[in-house]
């Protein structure tokens, strides 16, 4: 049976783009990795393969976020939209963008929290992401 | 740079950036081109090679072609484009770096600067010139939380007369001026505070802005305010912001929504 937590398998997956991962102590896989995106581009940012990819499209005024499931299983993802559309409030286009998933493993469930760190650079008309995913098998 | 292209059809999108995603790090954009068909291109210092990206998605790439690009991503977009936003098939806004528009649609061209709301990228935006394009104009128009001018001049340019717009933030109504200037229109920008400001009311408001902004723009119209376009809510705060404009005699006659995002058209009963 495929190990979905395995570090190897991640990084081979997001080679290309410099992904790195690792076995979190304890269980689980800890995926990060950090990227130039000009605006309007959709890029993978995150790769775990077996469970999801994760998607972002810069763009002036929002972040367009598209989690992808890689798998059979669903994968159920909830974020407070005030983390990545900056409509409402400056500040918080500096906070971070926080999405927590369940990803529906028939008799072994897994969750994921997604982090990312963006930083616009105007002249470039890109953004800087520095990403990072937990994913683990929820506590019995 | 080397920006490579190629063609798929639109259903098999998802399908083939599950492949070729990962190979291009720097990411794609996607260009409806008609008939369910879409170009995908990529810009980058190094590419892969067209016999990996074939190998890695389930649908034949056609058209695919590599060619040397411009590292300035200005005069990429002069090229290619990519930053421009179509509304209701008659109206782009787009920033002054993107190509000219075809003839037969309108254009509204948007520097954004530094921080301003209004380059047409955010639903709320994209929604009101809906709304707006559904008008016919008839009077005056203000724009509430103007940003960069985005809606004054698209009014402006439909032949709404005199129009004029409002934002506290002191940047964006210098973005907006130049704006005006840019698309060759009359408006006026303020620098003001909507919450706080006497406000211009005319034939037409346009308030893209949260809803204390609309508390108290409902509590200022007058009988002269024939419409009123209202975003800038989301879905829970659409009753409390309706209620208000009911209140003063404009009743939803349209409405749009994106994400979680609202927009409505309001008017008064006949």
């Amino acid at each position: 049976m495929t190990d979905l937590l395995d570090p190897d398998a991640a990084a081979l997956a997001g080679a290309s783009f410099g992904q790195l991962a690792t076995r979190l102590e304890g269980g689980g896989l800890l995926l990060s990795s950090s990227r130039l995106v000009e605006l309007n581009c959709r890029a993978a940012i995150l790769i775990a393969p077996g469970l999801f990819r994760f998607d972002l499209t810069p763009q002036q005024e929002t972040l367009g976020v598209a989690p992808r499931p890689l798998g059979d299983h669903g994968v159920h993802w909830e974020a407070a939209q005030s983390s990545w559309d900056a409509y409402r409030d400056q500040a918080s286009r500096d906070a971070p963008l926080e999405l927590r998933g369940v990803i529906d493993i028939r008799d072994d469930p897994l969750l994921a929290w997604v982090h990312v760190l963006s930083f616009t650079d105007r002249d470039a008309a890109a953004v800087h992401f520095v990403a990072k995913a937990e994913i683990k098998r929820p506590p019995a | 740079m080397q920006r490579v292209s190629f063609q798929i059809p639109e259903t098999a999108r998802e399908d083939v950036l599950d492949g070729i995603l990962p190979l291009l790090p720097s990411g794609i954009v996607e260009r409806p081109l008609g008939d369910g068909v879409s170009e995908i291109s990529s810009v980058a210092a190094a590419l892969p090679r067209a016999q990996e990206l074939r190998a890695s998605t389930p649908v034949e790439l056609d058209a695919l072609a590599y060619e040397d690009v411009p590292a300035d991503w200005r005069e990429r977009r002069r090229r290619f484009g990519g930053g421009a936003v179509l509304i209701s098939d008659r109206l782009v806004v787009r920033s002054p770096h993107d190509p000219e528009v075809p003839e037969g649609l309108m254009e509204v061209v948007i520097e954004r600067g530094a921080s301003g709301f209004g380059s047409g990228s955010h639903p709320t935006t994209q929604m009101c010139l809906g709304l707006l394009l559904d008008l016919e104009p008839a009077g005056g128009a203000t724009d509430l939380g103007c940003g960069v001018g985005t809606l004054a001049i698209a009014a402006a340019k439909l032949g709404w007369s005199p129009v004029s717009g409002l934002d506290r933030e002191a940047p964006a109504i210098q973005e907006a001026r130049a704006n005006a200037r840019r698309n060759g229109v009359e408006a006026e920008f303020g620098h003001a505070d909507v919450e706080t400001a006497e406000l211009p009311l005319r034939e037409l408001l346009m308030a893209n802005a949260p809803p204390p902004v609309h508390r108290v723009l409902a509590a200022a119209v007058t009988p002269q305010v024939r419409h009123v376009i209202v975003s800038g809510i989301v879905e829970g705060e659409m009753e409390e912001v309706q209620a208000a404009y009911a209140a003063a005699g404009l009743h939803p006659q349209r409405g749009m929504a994106a994400d979680t995002w609202i927009a409505m058209l309001l008017g008064r009963e006949a």
